[in-house]
């Protein structure tokens, strides 16, 4: 559904991405993990069209995104990691606005807005203007914007930004109800607990590089610190930071 | 304080130091690109002046009283210009700035903090006046052969009449923001574009352009003369500026001087009154607008039409686009001053169109005046539209902002969404053109056949401006923008300026030929002649300049879009 071949992404002389393959199934829940700076977010726009790599290809769905993103578009939903939507439309509009441009039937897509408003908790804000949206309702607002075009493919990038418990208990469920119906999710994240509960699959990416790649389990067998918990083997692969340093700072020590 | 102040001012000299930096070569290009554009603008401007000063200059017992008349009203309108632009960027500036949350909650001195933010006003809505007193000054200095040191004190007056602008300008923008609660903020904008509607009545009274170039009749030539010399608006600082830049140009050192000092006077006082408003004003005021942001949106007429019911032609991709950019459209307030800045531009328009009478026209002259009438009007009419065109068409790819990425993310390509932009920009301005052409035809009198040409140019004028303007708005975008003013005055906005001027010369060079045949030969011209073929060859290539100016924006357009990275 997903394949990433030999991207490479680069700045100038920095390289933000550098040969990143991967292939993700049909149905499957992929975990994208890494750093900060990492190149995560980079990939991501890669596969959406919003950035040219400097080599390689990624087909999604099977199409090109660089030589058909009009087909790629018809079958991923994109959840960025910064919610900015048009500030003056209200809710309700902003889902009728991507209902049209999809080409959805209106009845109905308006019926399962309302529907979506609700199951998100932010259907007494669908008439007022999304200026007036906390950070976490914008974020419920785009996730209904995709759910509401039922895409196959679900590109997501750190979905739990901003979400108050109750909202980040709804998005794991509706991660495991998209991927019961078959959908495929591309899941960029720092919640290694979404990651451990919900993944087939697990990358970890350090400067623009796949450092790790597999099931949990198979993470596990590789893993050199001999951990069975997620944030040891992210830790012991990316680097445990040296917190004495900081300690010492704040406790006044030298 | 000032060490507050001075932390602060040097976070805007590295944020404008650091983006110089990440522009690299390209940034650098632009840059060289503008200072030429900028510097060729500026020379010609100079020589332009310098002619005509000198063409004053030459009437005897009058032309030094004219230029000193002309000056006052440069400054009259760079007055007008000044609290206008002051007053939309301090609303920015103070009021809709991402980092004002951040500095508030700092534990530095606020007066340090409204002062640096003062700073930014000033140098943003001045910048442009302030080096256009080049070219004027160093006319007026060529032509009333003044030395160096006159030159370079009049940028004192300058220097202090920009001050006084944006001293007012900040005031009445706190003192307003203060006044109106937080959930009629909107208001503040009606009253705005009411304001500038009635300073440009005033504005059009105190300029008194009849005076310069049609003295009646009747009067005596004493008794003009007395009527040029009494000073417009002589309690208005643009009227002091005047009088001391033309005293230190002139030699007049007393009077230069004299005026300086109701100048710095000015200054002072202005200054005093804002820094009075600084403090718990300006803090009521800013919570007022951050509260305006949670409020319950109350619906208005726009909301209850059925947009989808008379757009159902449309497809349902593009339908929902129109009625997206309609909504934003009429919701976003900051709009509404630009809208006026229409209404403002056709008032002028109007206002000079209806000055010229035909009847009154020597006898002997018609031809001529006919032919320079055709191409001024459309010239005029034409400059109007793509004034406007600057600040909507060309503003409305980057109006999409940082939602930019939606329309990305949607199933349709970059030709389907700036066609689109294209036709929800098009059919207004088209609208506008040609009622323009119309009250030209009305007040000029016009015979028919050159209302249809006048007509069919301005569907041209429409089709073309619109094209460059979504074309060139999508090689240059500008997403991060802090409100659409800043679109319209950036490198890109600059150059489809530039390139709607030099299509509109064209186009006109292109059909004076044509029009001449028609003026002086009738529709006879018709019959077949040499000079037929002249005026088919001459609207052979106007209509390939058309196709040109269509196509090429756009295509180009669709390709940056294709290639842009978000």
């Amino acid at each position: 559904m997903i394949e990433l071949k030999h991207l490479v992404k680069k700045y100038g002389k920095f390289t933000a991405v550098d040969n990143l393959s991967i292939t993700v199934k049909k149905g499957e829940i992929f975990g994208f993990l890494g750093p900060n700076g990492a190149g995560k977010t980079t990939t991501i726009k890669i596969m959406t069209g919003l950035l040219k790599p400097t080599s390689g290809e990624a087909l999604i769905g099977g199409f090109d995104i660089q030589k058909d993103p009009v087909s790629v578009k018809k079958i991923i939903g994109f959840i960025p990691d910064r919610p900015y939507i048009y500030e003056k439309l209200t809710g309700k509009e902003f889902l009728g606005f991507i209902s049209g441009v999809f080409r959805l039937d209106k009845k109905s897509a308006d019926k399962k807005a309302a529907e979506l408003l609700e199951l998100f908790e932010i259907d007494k804000w669908g008439d007022e203007l999304i200026e007036s949206y906390s950070h976490g309702m914008k974020q419920k607002l785009v996730m209904a914007s995709n759910i509401l075009h039922d895409p196959a493919i679900y590109i997501i990038d750190e979905p739990m930004v901003g979400l108050d418990p109750k909202s980040a208990k709804i998005v794991r469920e509706m991660f495991l109800d998209l991927k019961k119906a078959g959908k495929t999710l591309f899941i960029s994240t720092h919640s290694l607990e979404i990651v451990e509960s919900l993944c087939n699959t697990i990358g970890i990416i350090q400067n623009g590089r796949m450092i790790a790649k597999g099931s949990m389990e198979e993470l596990r067998a590789s893993s050199k610190s001999g951990s069975s918990n997620l944030e040891d083997i992210f830790l012991s692969l990316t680097g445990a930071p040296d917190l004495t340093g900081v300690l010492n700072y704040i406790s006044g020590e030298k | 304080m000032t060490a507050d102040l001075l932390a602060l001012l040097r976070i805007t000299s590295r944020t404008v130091k650091n983006s110089f930096l990440k522009a690299g070569r390209r940034g650098a290009g632009r840059g060289a690109v503008l200072a030429v554009i900028g510097a060729l603008f500026l020379f010609g401007a100079y020589r332009g002046l310098g002619r005509v000063l000198a063409a004053f200059m030459n009437i005897p017992g009058v032309g030094s009283v004219l230029i000193e008349k002309l000056l006052a009203m440069v400054f009259l309108t760079f007055l007008f210009l000044l609290l206008f632009s002051n007053i939309i960027i301090a609303i920015a500036t103070y009021y809709l700035s991402d980092d004002m949350s951040l500095q508030l909650s700092l534990p530095v001195n606020r007066r340090a903090l409204f002062l640096s933010r003062y700073a930014k006003v000033t140098v943003n809505s001045s910048w442009m006046v302030f080096f256009m007193g080049l070219p004027i000054f160093a006319a007026y200095a060529a032509v009333l052969k003044s030395g160096l040191p006159g030159f370079l004190a009049s940028f004192a007056a300058l220097g202090l009449f920009l001050l006084i602008a944006s001293s007012l300008g900040v005031t009445l923008t706190v003192f307003m923001m203060k006044v109106f609660p937080a959930k009629r903020i909107r208001d503040f904008f009606v009253f705005l574009s009411v304001a500038v509607v009635c300073a440009l009545l005033v504005f059009i009274r105190l300029l008194q352009p009849e005076k310069l170039t049609n003295p009646n009749e009747q009067m005596l030539f004493k008794e003009f003369i007395a009527s040029l010399q009494a000073p417009s608006a002589p309690y208005l600082p643009s009227f002091w500026a005047s009088q001391a830049v033309f005293g230190f140009l002139s030699g007049a050192y007393y009077n230069a001087l004299k005026y300086l000092g109701f100048l710095t006077a000015a200054a002072g006082a202005t200054f005093a009154l804002m820094l009075s408003v600084s403090g718990n004003i300006f803090l009521r005021g800013w919570w007022n607008s951050a509260e305006n942001q949670l409020m319950r949106y109350r619906k208005k007429f726009f909301d209850r039409i059925d947009y989808r019911k008379y757009l159902g032609r449309l497809g349902p991709a593009v339908r929902e686009m129109v009625i997206k950019d309609v909504l934003v459209f009429v919701r976003d307030s900051t709009q509404w001053p630009q809208l006026m800045i229409i209404v403002a531009i056709n008032i002028i328009y109007v206002a000079n169109i209806s000055m010229i009478d035909l009847s009154k026209l020597p006898a002997g002259y018609s031809i001529i005046i006919k032919d320079v009438l055709f191409l001024v009007i459309m010239g005029f009419a034409g400059f109007v539209i793509a004034s406007i065109a600057a600040r909507f068409v060309f503003s409305s790819i980057s109006i999409e902002g940082r939602s930019f990425w939606v329309v990305r993310m949607a199933p349709m390509t970059p030709g389907e969404f700036l066609k689109e932009k294209f036709w929800i920009n098009f059919w207004p301005l088209l609208a506008l053109s040609e009622v323009l052409v119309f009250l030209s035809a009305i007040f000029v009198k016009i015979d028919l056949f050159t209302c249809i040409i006048s007509a069919v140019m301005g569907v041209f004028f429409s089709v073309c401006l619109t094209a460059m303007g979504i074309g060139l708005g999508a090689i240059f975008p500008k997403f991060d923008a802090a409100n659409t003013a800043e679109i319209a005055t950036s490198y890109g906005g600059i150059l489809y300026m530039i390139f709607a001027i030099g299509y509109i010369g064209i186009s006109e060079f292109l059909l004076a030929y044509p029009m001449h045949m028609y003026y002086t030969r009738g529709i006879s011209f018709f019959a077949g002649t040499e000079s037929l073929l002249w005026a088919c060859l001459a609207v052979f290539v106007f209509l390939l300049v058309q196709a040109a100016a269509f196509a090429l924006p756009m295509m180009r357009g669709k390709r940056a879009l294709e290639r842009l990275e978000l």
